[in-house]
């Protein structure tokens, strides 16, 4: 049998029009990050203070920036956020099947309108400097556990969007 | 860069009597302990980490390949022989995503002619219905990684002690 493990995670984005019920969907992979992965480890470990990627304890953000992914990216380059736009939710799901952890998440109508191009998760845990970084609604809190890109994905008050993050260990 | 971004586990088991090293292999993550680890990601009730107060390494006489399926090491040391221990200690560095495990085995423990070692905490069986509950009795809990080596034979004595060292890296 193989001696390693590999840890791959895809995203489906699933758009809506309430309108004329037409079904977008882009599907593309993304990364963990460094601190990702400590927090697996440390999740692993049990280690004090890390939360472990409950409903409650995780929020997925979208925005409208452009960056080259890298490993110790820390925060979405433009996350969507304003009074009436709210950028980031808590997950609606969590579940696992074999080895696989769906997260799924839903942006009524109210909610992460703009011209979407990225979309990461975000958690509770240690940083790149070891530092503890809770997560919550804010902006920008919490520690970026996994980054994706994608083409634009139009997202005003006349659409949801779901958006499916799967783990597979 | 590339989109799909495969992070893999470097695992290895080095094993020490008397603090020189012996022999040191690579190991497997079987079927079960891959499910523990996405439990532990999504944080499911029950399922203990890999750590001090839950999770044991153990030692046994088994030589045969490793199968994804396996939940018990082939052979496992008898109590009699304290076959296992607890977790002694665990790190992480700030910026690593290796954990070192390690597992100290005193003078009459882990004694025989050792080939295979297992790693196992509380976690969930095939089912996902039955909670395998760790505890020093052999073959208790969830087998989430083993490793098979070159044998090293173990002996009593008096100060004498086996050390295994555990690294999981992502």
């Amino acid at each position: 049998m193989t001696e390693v493990l590999n840890v791959r995670d895809n995203v489906t984005l699933t758009s809506v029009n309430v309108l004329t019920g037409e079904v977008k969907k882009t599907k593309v992979h993304n990364l963990i990050t460094k601190p990702g992965e400590f927090f697996l480890i440390d999740a692993l470990n049990a280690r004090a203070n890390v939360i472990p990627a409950y409903t409650g304890s995780v929020y997925l953000a979208v925005g409208t920036g452009s960056v080259a992914s890298n490993y110790w990216l820390g925060s979405l380059t433009t996350e969507v956020s304003g009074i009436g736009n709210p950028g980031r939710e808590k997950p609606d799901s969590i579940s696992r099947s074999n080895q696989t952890v769906l997260i799924s998440t839903y942006f009524d109508t109210t909610a992460a309108s703009g011209a979407l191009t990225e979309a990461g998760l975000f958690v509770t845990g240690y940083d790149s400097g070891g530092t503890l970084r809770p997560i919550g609604p804010e902006v920008g809190s919490g520690i970026l556990l996994s980054y994706a890109t994608f083409n634009e994905v139009t997202k005003d008050d006349t659409n949801t969007l779901t958006i499916d993050w799967e783990f597979n260990f | 860069m590339k989109e799909d971004i495969r992070n893999m586990y470097d695992d290895y088991v080095r094993t020490y009597i008397n603090g020189e090293l012996i022999n040191e292999g690579h190991n497997d993550i079987l079927t079960l302990g891959r499910n523990l680890i996405a439990d532990r990601f999504k944080g499911r009730a029950n399922v203990s980490g890999i750590d001090t107060a839950n999770a044991f390494i153990a030692v046994g006489y088994g030589s045969g390949t490793t199968t994804a399926g396996m939940e018990t090491l082939q052979a496992e040391a008898p109590a009699g022989s304290i076959g296992r221990t607890l977790i002694g200690s665990t790190f992480r560095p700030v910026t690593g995503s290796t954990l070192y495990i390690t597992a100290w085995f005193y003078n009459s423990g882990g004694l025989g002619p050792i080939r295979e070692y297992g790693l196992f905490t509380t976690g969930y069986d095939n089912d996902e219905v039955t909670i395998k509950t760790c505890s020093g009795i052999p073959d208790a809990g969830v087998l989430v990684a083993r490793s098979v080596k070159d044998v090293v034979t173990h002996t009593s004595g008096a100060g004498d002690s086996l050390t295994v060292e555990w690294r999981i890296t992502l």
